[in-house]
Formats: C-alpha cells, structure tokens, sequence
C-alpha cells in the first residue's frame, strides 16, 4: 500500500468502498443468471444493444415482434437456428418460423452467421432478465424523476424541531436557575426590560442594517449571477420528440443520431435524413398523436425543409466548448452533463451550465492521463502518480481552470 | 560601443518637440477627466431628491434588464447532411488564386460551407525538388484578402442591361439574338482579358472564336510586362517573360525591379530569396543583393547595397553595369553615359562580384523598354545565367498583353469597326493609361458585353452586365508557368444570382455543356496523357482536384543560339534616357493595393504601407531634401501634410505628399491604383488615380515621366499613417550585424543570452512551471521582408476589426500584429549619427531599412499581468499572456504598462456596428467619415466562429493564434499521441511567404522553434527589462563589407555580467 496523505485517504477510502458496495451489487444481480462463464446477461446485452435493437425491444413490438418471454414461447435450441439463420430454418419447412415471415410482411431478419451459440444464448439469457425486470412506464412527469430533489430532507425538520424544544426548555431552566440564585443571596431580581425597548437599542438597530446589508447584497449576488441561466429550461419543440422513447425505451445510442459529438465542437442535431434512417420504417407512433409527430418528419422531408428546433443548451459567445475534447478524449458520459436524457419525456436543462459547474468538474474529474499518450509530456505529473504523491490527474493539474482554456 | 541610431520617421530622428510629448502618452487623446470634474454636474451639491431619483432610476433599468427574456435560439440541422461536412470542423480545399496579375495557390479553409481562411497550398503532385516548388507554401496580403473580396455587397447580385436589372433568360437571349445577327453581317467581335492562365478557358475562346469567326482575343493589363517579353522574342524567339530562379542566385542585381513586392511573382520570388538568407552557425554564406532604384521600395529596403538613380537613368545603369563587366571579360564596351556618386561606385561592385560568381548571378530590371530589357539579356547571357538562375522553359505564363493590340483595338473602336466587344476580368476605363479615350471609344461600339465580377468602370459602360462568380465559387484551372497546372474549385454556393464567365460564353456559343464538363475534358485529353502514376482519367481527376497542382517535365531552351545585338540596343534605350530632363514622376503599385482591383477590400485599405506606413491613401513621395527646397511640410503627430498639384504633359492631379527618406531627390512617386469610383463603398473616393500619368508609344508602357513640376497648394490634407502609433519611446529593439562580422563569431549570441538568463534570475515572483507545453515564438530579421502578409492573415484569423481612416489617425488601430520599420544610416564613412552632421540632408537616400514584426511577446514576467486589478489578464501555464475578454473592465492599465506597445482597446464597437444604427458614424453625414465597409450581415460572415467578436471597452492582443493552439492539442489528443511539430501553427507563421515565422513548443528539444531560441542570432527584444519574452528575434545580417558599427547588445545584461 503506497502512503497517502492524510486528507486524501478519506477520499480514497470512501470511493473504493463504494467501488466495493457496487461491485457486490453487480455480483449478487449476476451470479443466479450466469450459469456458467461464457453465457452472461452482460454480455448478452452488448450484443443485443449492438445487433437488436434496431429492430426489436423486449417489451415492444418495433420493426420485428417484442421479445419478452420468448424463452418460454420456444425453445433455446429453435432460437438458436432462428437467430443464427432465420431463412435456413424457414427453407425446412419450420411452421413457426414462417408463420412469423408472413406476419411480418415477409420483411427477413438478417443473419447473424457469426454467432456462437454462447453469443445467443447471452442474449436470450439478457432477454430472459429483461422480462423479469417491470417494464418502464413512459411518460413520467420530468421534474420527479429528473431533477434531483432540492428539499431538505424529513430528517432535518426533525433535527431542528428537537433543537428547538431543548433551546427553548434551556432558557426556561436558566431563568429559574437565575432567580432561585438572586433568591438565595437576598437580592431583588432586576427588572426585565420589555421586549420592546431592547429591539429598539442602538446595537440591535447595528444588527437590522448590518444583516439587511448582508442580506439583501446575497440576494443580489445571488440572483445577478442566476441571470441568463436557464436550468430545467424545457421549451416547447416543433415535433414532440420523446428522448426517453428513443434513449430509453429503445436504446439508441446518443451518437447515432448526435454523431459529430465525438468529432466536432459541436453534438450537433440530426439532420431530417438521419431520422429517416428508422422512420422509413416506423411509421406508426403509439397513438395517434404520436404518428401525427412523425408525420412532421415526412412533412419536412418531402418539402426539403429543416425541423426548426429549440436549442436548449445555449453558453455565452465567449464560451468555447468543445464535445469531442469531452466525449472523444475525456471519456465523460452524456448524462454527466445533460443528465439522464435516456428517461426525458421531454428534454430540459439538468445541470446550470455555469462557470462555476464547469470549473468544478475540472478540478474533480480524472483525466484519461494514463491511457491517452498526449499527456506523455507532463512527465512530473507523471512520477508524481508513479511516486504515490497524487493519486489522480485532474484537467486543473493541466491548466484547466485557466481562462483560454475556454474564453478566446 | 558606438550605438547605431534607429528611426521610425524624420520626427523621431530630429526629436520633434511635438513628437516627443505625443509618444509619451499612450493614448493619443487625453480622457476629459478635468472637464468632467469642473463641470456643473459634478460640482452641484447633490441632495436627497437626487439620490432618490438615481437609486429609483438605477433599480428600475436594473429589474428592466433582468426581466428581458432570454432570446429563444433556434438549432436548424440539415434535411440531408452533405457527406463531407461535420458542423463545427473545418474543411479544406486546394484552390488557385489569380486575378490577372496576381497568382498564389491556396488552400481554402471552409466551416460550415462558408470560406473563411486562405492558407499556402502545398501539394503531394509538387515534389520537392521542383523547381517550380517556390510557388507554394506562401501567400500574400492580396491573397489573404481575397476571402473578404467574396462576402462584397457591391458585387453584382444578377445580371442587369442598360443598368437595370435583368433575367439571365433575357439576357441571353438577346445576346445570343445579337451575336448571331452580328455574325450574319460579318461584324467583328473581341473578347477583351487580362492574360489569362486558364488553359481551358483559352481553348474555351478558341472555340467561340470559331464559332464566331470574326472574333478576335485581345489581352490587355492593367500593369505591362511586355518590355521583357518582346526582348526575349527578339533574342531567344520566345515572347515570354521567363523564369527567374533567385534561389540560385548568389548574386542579384536589380535595376528598378520591385520583385519582393510587386514585380510579376512576388510571393515565388520572396520563398527564392530567403533561401540564400537564413544564415545559421552550420550555413554561413549569404547571396548578396545589389539595388539600384529611384524611390524606396520594400525590395530595396532589403538590399545590402541600395543606391539611388533617375527613373530615366535605368538605361544607364544597365549599360553602365554591361561596361564594367564587359570591362572585367574582356568583351566589348557598349557606348552610354557614365552614372556618377554612390550607384557608379555600387554598379562597379556588383560587375565585379557577379563576374566572379558567373553562372550565379541574376540581373533583373523592372524597365519595361524591350531595348532595356536586351541589354540585361546580353549581361545574364555573358555571365551564363540562363539554365541556373533563368530558365526560357519553365517561362511564366502571367503578363502576356500587348500594348499595340489594346492601341489597335481602340483605334478600331473608335472607327467603328467593332460590332461586339466582350469584357472578361478587365477594367480599362479605370486602369488604361488613356482610359477616358477607352470610355470614349466604347461608345462607338453595337453590343457591348462585361462578364466582370464587379460593378466596375467598365462594366458600368457596357450595355450588358453579366457577372462572373468570385473565384472561390468557380470551378477554373491555371498553368502559371509552361508544364505546371493548378486547379481552383467552388467552395461555397455562389451567393448571388451570378454566373461563371466561361458558362456564359459557352450558353453563347450553343454549347451545353456546363464548364466544369469542359474543363474537365480539357485536363482528361490534355494534361492526363503527360502522365504515368494514375491509371484512369477518373482518378488523376480526383486527385488533380484534391491535391491542387500537377506538373510535367519541361524541356529546357537552348539559349546559347541568342542573337543579341546589345549595342542597337543600348543606343536606342540611351536615347529616351537622354531625352528625360526636369524633375522625374515614378508610378509604382503599393504592396497591398496593387493594380487598383481590391480597392474594396477593407483589409487592404487599412494594411499601412510596409514603407510608409500609411493607409487609405496614395500620396507623392518626395525626398525630406525635396521637400525642404519646396517648402513641403508633414506633419506626422496631428496627420497633416501639404497638398501639391502635379503636372505632367497635359495630365495634372492634386495630391498630398509624404516625406520619403529614401526617396531620390531628383525625383517624386505616386502610386497607381488610387481614385477609383465604382469600386464599392469602402473604396471608392479613396486616393487619386495616377493612372493618367503612363504613357504608351508603340510597343512600350513607361510608368516613368520626365519634365513633371510640382506646384505647393495652400491645402492641408489629413493622412492617416501608423508610423509614430506605438512607439518604444527609443529603446533599443534591433539588432544587427555584417556577415562578415558574424561569421568570425556565429555563437556570440548564445553566451549573451547565458548572461541574460542569469540577470533575469533576479525577481520578486515566484518561479513558474510550464509541465506541459510551452509556446514560443522565433522570428527571423534576416528573412522578414516586410510584405505584410502576417497582417492580413492575423485580421482574417482572429476577426481583427477594420477601423477606418478617421480611426487610424486617433490612434485607434487594432492590429494585434505590426511591422515596425526603422531606418538607419549608412554611408561611406559608415554610421551617422545625430551628434554627426545628420542635417546634411542629401544622406536621407542612402538609408537602410530594418522591419520588426511586433506583436504581443507573451513575457513570463509580464508587466501587463500585474496591473490588471480585475486579473482578466494573466499567464497560463503553456506560457501564454492570456486576455479574459468577458473579465476586463477596460481601465487600460496594461496597455499602458506595456513596454512592446501592442495591447489594442476598443474604444467603439467596430464589428457589430450597424446593431445599433447610431453606431456608424458615416451615417452622419455632417461628421464626413467614410465607412469602413465592414459592418454589414454579409461582411460578417468572414468571421472566425471559433475567436469571440470583442466588445467596445475591452482590451485586446494577440492570442498565439490559441484557438489554433487548442485545436492542435485537441488533435493530438484524440488520436492518442504526443504533440509534434508541426501541429500547432500560427496564422502569421502559415502566411509568411519568407519563412521567416517558427511558432511551437518551446519544451521540446527538437522543435525548430526550440532551435531558433538557441540559435546565436537569436535575441530578446528589451531584454533589459526582465519581461522574460516568449518570442525571440534573430537579428538581421547584412552581407555588406564594412562591418555595421553599432551591433548592439542588451547594455544591461552585459553589465550585470
């Protein structure tokens, strides 16, 4: 064990333990699916976010039937043939899997010959989980489940609730207390001033001005820096997008439709094409106004006119951000900063975008200093690491709170 | 040590009291501060009902502004995404600048589809032996301007006839109606162009010609080569202007000929140049550059040995310089006068010098007289020039006109014999020597056609105007030399409801094909078969498009079967010089404005002239010699010179003057390109036209006149010139040495800088730590010519604003990068300094010249940081002098505290003007203040979207080009490896066409920039003053025989040691 300082052993220890609780969690989740080493549900659901999803969801019929249960609907072994090759099986005659061909419109699944039969059996295996998992229910209110909630807890009321009661019960004792003292040395209680005039005495006064000042400078302070912030923003946008369908539900990834967020400055917002790419397909929305939204797409396309939208996530002209320096290099996911776009509804502002968020982040954050052979030539920073003195490499070490990091 | 005296200017060397109280302050205007406290506002006792009102006032406009809503911002995505663009990342494109003069490969810098950048192309097809290889990699301040020129709102919108508005239907249709009518009635036709490049669309009018066989093609240039190409077709059978090859030149002799500047190709011939330049510790020769000239030129302010002649004395002077190299080969003497003084003495040393480097030396002469230019024939041709430092092969295609073509064309105008006249990408109602006998003449002729792509003097004569796209909307192709072609290809849909010229002309022939099928024909018949390494036509398309450039061998010309009859030509050129008397008028093109074209490019407009340091003006130069005889005052601290009238033959014009040390005293320059008015808001009214001035007999254009008399007006003009803006209040920033001088000791440098490091180890801060990267800037003065050309680039990259003439003369410029030039002295005894006789004034020809480009130097111990009492500027751990635009307050301390003078405030909102209407000054007309030309919608989409538009009242300066810094990193970054050189470039570095700019890493040892600070000519400039700079210069060399009295070291730093 290398010797740390003090300060940061706490740190350390408190993000290795949680590290551990996790683990424990993802271990006891796992072990009664994981029958043996090769079949996982983890596994299973990289192959099937990666191969599936473009055309089926477990608890919804898409482009090919919803698959949940389906491990109790057939067998692994037709399954397997199935999934593997679909029109190999159909050129045997299967019942079954014709009978699927014709109810589809004899749209043909595609093949997947590379397939072991561990790689299918992962992903039924993930299916298998899902099933058992309760379906999430779309259209949750956002600001329940998005933001993070602000309120003090229950716990706290309390806390100030008893303080009170032990404050107030300690005056009372230190007024008997006083008087049985007067009473014992003979003396006269002095006489109480009344409430009134000791609110009216010239330090008390001090105090009003002093703590107005105080007061009302904070609230200024306060609310001049809240000016031009726009979190929870959550305009109004041309086609009633759902993120938490797309994100959520059906698991796209955020660089399919936000492709440039790896290569640009910019995320970048799919083009008419891009949303095409399903909608060709998908053409029904779950009721009809969801395929009223999607007519808009068509609408759009056909009259080769842009979607208008919103832009939620607006920084000052003299901000340069940078997506591809975050999500290319940095490694930091979406959600860190959009927050969990995946259960939105409807998208809003999670986080305020405000200079002093970013900053913060900088001074937090690992960088991937260990990985990535640029940051080779920070070379004290780097036996700094090596000796044990620090134990992380944070963008601040680098230069990163400085101005033209991000002002230029 | 006796210290070698620099100067800016006249008031500076003279130490006018006037001057000296100006450059103390830093801002040229005092803030009205006393006005403001003695005023009755201030000084009335303010009472409570005031308080009130204040606070009531104050609170409302503060809830007034805090319940705006924010502004709802729309993101608009494409319906169908172009493969080739991701928003926010830049695409480049190989392209080909020309203009008809000026010709510079380029790379065009795309975001979003917009271009807002030209870069120097270097291409893969070039290799990098080729000789033709100079031609890429640089640029000039033209071609950097040349984006701008796009984004014009005085460009033509549609085609118009008679002035009006028109359909292109229409249009063509009734032109096509009238040259088919006019082909029936066997009526003559002319397409009239600058010399085009272009090989397909020189067979594109070959084939109108033959669709319309009484056409005729006739070039004509504004600025006439022709006296070069009609000696070498009397010598070696080819009407061509050659190649000239300086970078195999040891020694070179230039007669007149502005070849840094503006003679024929620049930009090639600065890359050849500075070849033989860059002396270092391991390459310790140097050529040697001998310049005879009547005025100042940026050429001649780089030569070693300068001396001054008559416009007329050219011939002279190459007789003379014929003479004493026959003299030492023992050929025969040609009979012409004997040139006396300084140039005699100079001539004398150059025969001797390039007698004894024959076959590497080149002599060039930028008289246009063919008789001139046989006899600098003859002289290359003894020394064996031709194969080495000029080659007939690898001639220039550029400056093919013909003055008698252009005469005989007016004279059939005039007659009436021409049916049609077509104008293709010229101007001559502007920029022909008699252009009102042109606009004349014009009349006379049925059907007249423009296809330029401005609303010029000409096309405003013709009866159908049919624009032409701007070149970065045009496919097009160029051969600039035989066997070199490049290709220029659209890169932004066009803007306006314009049309290529070849488009038009082929919808004229009944052709419909589009040109860039055409083209494409061209290159897959003509140029596709010279070759071997693609396979398909289709391919060596793709990869001729995407590289830029392809080139095939060429043979080289026998020039030892030359018939050179010198002597007939030294007799019939001595006659004009002997017919020359009076006071003599050279008209010369100003680096930045050239031929008049970019009149309307405001980023030219207010380039200050690398010599005189004006802008948004033409002017005389006169000697300070001249001037004294003629009572001829300029007064540079309040911008205020002389008015005179010129008068030469017939033609007289009044114009400021500008005292020119430098200058010949027997004679006076005047620009040409001045005076238009239909150039566009920015550049009309601007100088006066000089072109009156040129005179044609027969074959030759003389931009020279004799017998000019110059009368003083009882005027005073305003004249904006940069030269005292900015001052070091006479601080020593130059250094320089002789070659032979630093051959003896090349590391010298190094042991002063040991010596520095050591006084600098002395401050009050703490040491800083650079873990990363450490930015630095080498610039070298030796290679730095002066061209400006980092300017530009500078104000393209980082959305510098244009300030306009009123500006510039309150001191208000906002360049973050300027070349300082100062002058020194050096005569025959060597140094003169101020306690010597400096007043003996005939010494102000013989200056020499030293240019500095000065920007911010990012010091690690930055005078500017510590007084910031907001901490918006301060240092970044790469090193850098950072600005927090969005922090500063604008109390202008830094600025103030700056001893490089190159903080730059914004005392109006110059980009973004037009937001607020009573913003713009010339909107008023009472004020009399011209427009920039800048501040509209379409201007603006010039704009680098990665560097913030600044607002009014904060201050700023150069970034190291940061954006470009992160960029680079961020590069590196992603695909996972260190930085390496070569990632990071700075704007001025990429455009220098001398090389003379290395930007890097400072902490990697095996960066040229690393290098170069440890090179022993590297110096710090103001070394004295601990600011620990971030850019080191490298001081100039010159290859003269004395020894520069006066290399001065930092004083201190000695001392100390």
């Amino acid at each position: 064990m290398r010797s740390l300082p003090s300060t940061c052993v706490r740190i350390i220890y408190t993000n290795r333990f949680r590290k551990f609780i996790a683990s424990i969690f993802i271990l006891l989740f796992l072990v009664p699916f994981s029958g043996y080493a090769e079949v996982s549900a983890t596994a299973g659901e990289k192959a099937f976010k990666q191969y599936c999803t473009s055309c089926h969801q477990v608890n919804n019929k898409l482009v090919g039937p919803a698959l949940k249960d389906m491990h109790t609907r057939r067998t692994e072994e037709w399954l397997i043939k199935w999934i593997r090759n679909n029109s190999a099986l159909r050129a045997t005659g299967d019942k079954d899997a014709l009978a699927i061909y014709e109810e589809y419109n004899k749209n043909e699944m595609p093949s997947f010959l590379s397939f072991t039969d561990d790689d299918i059996k992962s992903i039924i295996e993930y299916v298998k989980v899902q099933s058992a998992a309760p379906a999430t229910q779309p259209g949750a209110a956002p600001g329940t489940e998005g933001a993070p909630a602000d309120q003090p807890s229950f716990w706290l009321y309390i806390v100030v609730g008893v303080l009170v009661v032990i404050t107030f019960l300690l005056m009372r004792t230190n007024t008997v207390l006083k008087r049985l003292a007067y009473e014992k040395i003979g003396e006269e209680l002095p006489e109480e001033r009344p409430l009134l005039s000791r609110l009216k005495t010239k330090r008390a006064i001090a105090f009003y001005v002093i703590a107005g000042v105080f007061l009302l400078g904070f609230t200024l302070a306060d609310s001049a820096m809240r000016l031009g912030r726009s979190k929870n923003y959550k305009p109004v946008q041309p086609i009633a997008f759902s993120h938490e369908l797309h994100a959520g539900i059906n698991q796209i990834n955020c660089l399919y439709c936000h492709s440039s967020a790896e290569k640009s400055k910019i995320a970048g917002i799919p083009p008419v094409s891009t949303c095409m790419n399903c909608h060709k397909a998908i053409q029904q929305g779950e009721s009809e106004a969801g395929t009223a939204e999607i007519q808009k797409i068509y609408a759009a396309f056909d009259k080769n006119e842009p979607i208008e939208w919103v832009k939620i996530h607006n920084l000052p002209d003299h901000v340069y951000f940078n997506h591809s320096q975050h999500v290319a290099v940095g490694k930091i996911a979406c959600q860190t900063c959009h927050g969990p776009v995946e259960t939105m509804p409807e998208l809003y502002q999670f986080t305020s975008l405000s200079m002093g968020w970013c900053i913060n982040c900088h001074r937090q954050t690992d960088v991937q200093f260990g990985s990535n052979n640029y940051y080779s030539m920070y070379t004290e920073l780097h036996e700094d690491f090596k000796s044990g003195k620090i134990d992380k490499v944070t963008a601040e070490m680098m230069g990163g709170t400085e101005c033209q990091k991000c002002h230029y | 040590m006796e210290q070698k005296n620099y100067w800016k200017g006249l008031e500076e060397l003279h130490e006018d009291p006037g001057f000296l109280k100006e450059r103390d302050k830093e801002f040229a205007e005092e803030l009205p501060v006393e006005e403001i406290f003695n005023s009755s506002v201030v000084n009335k006792p303010a009472n409570r009902r005031d308080f009130l009102k204040m606070l009531g006032f104050s609170v409302s406009a503060a809830t007034l502004a805090a319940s705006c809503r924010i502004p709802v911002k729309k993101a608009i995505p494409y319906v169908i995404k172009p493969e080739e663009i991701i928003p926010g990342v830049a695409n480049y494109y190989a392209s080909t600048f020309y203009d008809g003069n000026d010709y510079c490969p380029v790379l065009v810098k795309t975001r979003d589809g917009r271009p807002i950048k030209i870069e120097p192309l270097t291409s893969k097809h070039i290799s990098a032996d080729s000789p033709n290889r100079y031609l890429f990699g640089g640029t000039s301040a033209r071609a950097q301007a040349s984006v701008l020129s796009l984004y014009d709102n005085s460009r033509p919108q549609q085609p118009s006839i008679t002035g009006k508005k028109a359909t292109w239907e229409i249009a063509d249709t009734e032109i096509r109606n009238r040259l088919i009518e006019a082909k029936t009635k066997g009526g003559s036709m002319v397409i009239l162009t600058p010399t085009l490049l272009s090989p397909s669309t020189k067979q594109l009018i070959a084939d109108f010609i033959m669709a319309y066989p009484a056409a005729k093609h006739v070039v004509y240039d504004p600025i006439s080569y022709s006296g070069i190409a009609i000696a070498n077709e009397r010598n070696y059978g080819k009407h061509v202007v050659p190649g000239y090859h300086f970078e195999n030149a040891g020694v070179i002799v230039s007669i007149n000929a502005d070849f840094l500047g503006t003679w024929i190709s620049p930009v090639e011939y600065t890359r050849q140049y500075v070849q033989n330049r860059k002396v270092s510790a391991t390459q310790t020769k140097m050529s040697r550059h001998y310049h005879l000239e009547s005025r100042l030129s940026l050429t001649g302010s780089n030569a070693d040995k300068r001396a001054v002649i008559k416009p007329s004395e050219e011939a002279t002077a190459v007789v003379a310089l014929y003479n004493k190299i026959a003299g030492l080969t023992g050929a025969a003497a040609l009979t012409g006068a004997q040139l006396t003084g300084k140039a005699e003495k100079v001539i004398a040393q150059a025969a001797e010098d390039l007698v004894a480097s024959k076959g590497k030396g080149l002599v060039v002469a930028g008289s246009n007289d063919p008789n001139v230019q046989v006899v600098v024939n003859a002289i290359n041709n003894m020394l064996g020039s031709y194969g080495t430092t000029i080659s007939l092969g690898r001639h220039s295609n550029t400056h093919q006109s013909s003055n008698k073509d252009m005469q005989l064309l007016m004279d059939d105008m005039n007659k009436g014999a021409i049916n049609t006249l077509i104008v293709y990408g010229a101007n001559p109602a502007y920029d022909h020597a008699d252009a009102k006998g042109f606009s004349e003449a014009i009349k006379k002729v049925e059907t007249t056609i423009s296809l330029n792509d401005r609303s010029d003097e000409t096309s405003a004569l013709c009866r159908y105007h049919c624009p032409d796209h701007h070149y970065l909307e045009s496919w097009n192709d160029a051969s600039p030399k035989a066997g070199l072609f490049t290709m220029c290809q659209p890169v932004i849909w066009p803007l306006f409801q314009t049309r290529q010229a070849q488009d038009s002309l082929l919808r004229w022939m009944g052709n419909t094909d589009d040109y860039y099928t055409y083209i494409k024909n061209y290159w897959v018949k003509n140029v596709y078969p010279s070759q071997s390494t693609y396979s398909d036509s289709q391919s060596f398309w793709d990869m001729c498009v995407k590289e830029g450039a392809f080139e095939m061998a060429v043979a080289e010309v026998n020039s030892s079967n030359a018939s050179i009859d010198a002597a007939a030509a030294a007799n019939a050129s001595m006659a004009a010089a002997v017919a020359a008397k009076g006071l003599e008028l050279t008209l010369y093109e100003k680096v930045a404005m050239g031929n008049g074209r970019y009149a309307n490019v405001p980023w030219l407009q207010e380039m200050p002239d690398p010599i005189s340091k004006v802008v948004w003006d033409n002017y005389l130069c006169v000697s300070p010699k001249f001037a004294k005889e003629n009572g001829l005052v300029m007064d540079v601290v309040a911008h205020t010179t002389d008015m005179v009238t010129v008068t030469a033959g017939k033609v007289s014009i009044d114009v400021p003057v500008y005292i020119q040390p430098g200058q010949g005293d027997t004679s006076v320059a005047l620009a040409l390109g001045y005076g238009r008015n239909k150039s566009g808001k920015a550049g009309d009214g601007v100088g006066q036209n000089a072109y009156p001035f040129v005179t044609t007999a027969g074959d030759s254009t003389a931009y020279h006149i004799s017998g000019v008399t110059i009368t003083k007006l009882n005027k005073k003009y305003e004249i904006a010139m940069t030269q005292t803006h900015f001052s070091f209040e006479g601080r020593d920033a130059i250094q320089e040495t002789s070659l032979k001088e630093y051959q003896k000791h090349p590391e010298e440098g190094i042991a002063e800088k040991e010596a520095l490091k050591h006084m600098w180890a002395e401050t009050l801060y703490p040491e800083q730590k650079f873990p990363g990267a450490k930015w630095g800037m080498a610039i070298d003065l030796n290679s730095c010519i002066g061209c400006g050309a980092c300017t530009v680039a500078c104000q393209a990259e980082n959305n510098v604003p244009v300030v306009g003439k009123t500006e510039v003369m309150r001191v208000h410029e906002m360049s973050w990068i300027r070349i300082d030039r100062y002058y020194s002295f050096q005569s025959e005894h060597g140094t003169i300094d101020k306690e010597k006789e400096y007043d003996n004034i005939e010494d102000y020809q013989d200056i020499q010249v030293v240019f500095q480009p000065m920007l911010c130097q990012h010091c690690d111990n930055a005078p500017c940081e510590n007084v910031c009492p907001v901490n918006a500027t301060n240092h970044s751990s790469e090193g850098l002098n950072q600005m927090a635009y969005n922090r500063c307050i604008g109390t202008r301390y830094c600025a103030n505290n700056c001893p490089y003078k190159v903080r730059r405030f914004n005392w109006l909102d110059y980009t973004t003007a037009d937001v607020f209407p009573w913003n713009e000054p010339w909107k008023v007309p009472t004020l009399g203040i011209k427009d920039t030309g800048m501040t509209d919608a379409m201007t603006r989409m010039v704009l680098n979207p990665d560097v913030t538009v600044r607002a009014r009242g904060v201050m700023e300066k150069c970034s190291f080009c940061v954006q470009r810094i992160q960029e680079g990193k961020l590069h590196a970054k992603t695909e996972g490896r260190p930085l390496v050189e070569g990632d990071v470039k700075s704007a001025c570095q990429t455009a220098c066409p001398a090389d003379a700019i290395s930007f890097g890493n400072l902490n990697d040892e095996t960066s040229k920039v690393r290098k170069d600070h440890e090179d022993g000519r590297a110096y710090y400039t103001l070394a004295e003053l601990n600011t620990r700079p971030a850019i080191a210069y490298m001081k100039k060399v010159r290859n003269t025989d004395e020894r520069v009295p006066g290399d001065n070291k930092p004083k201190k730093a000695a001392v100390h040691h």
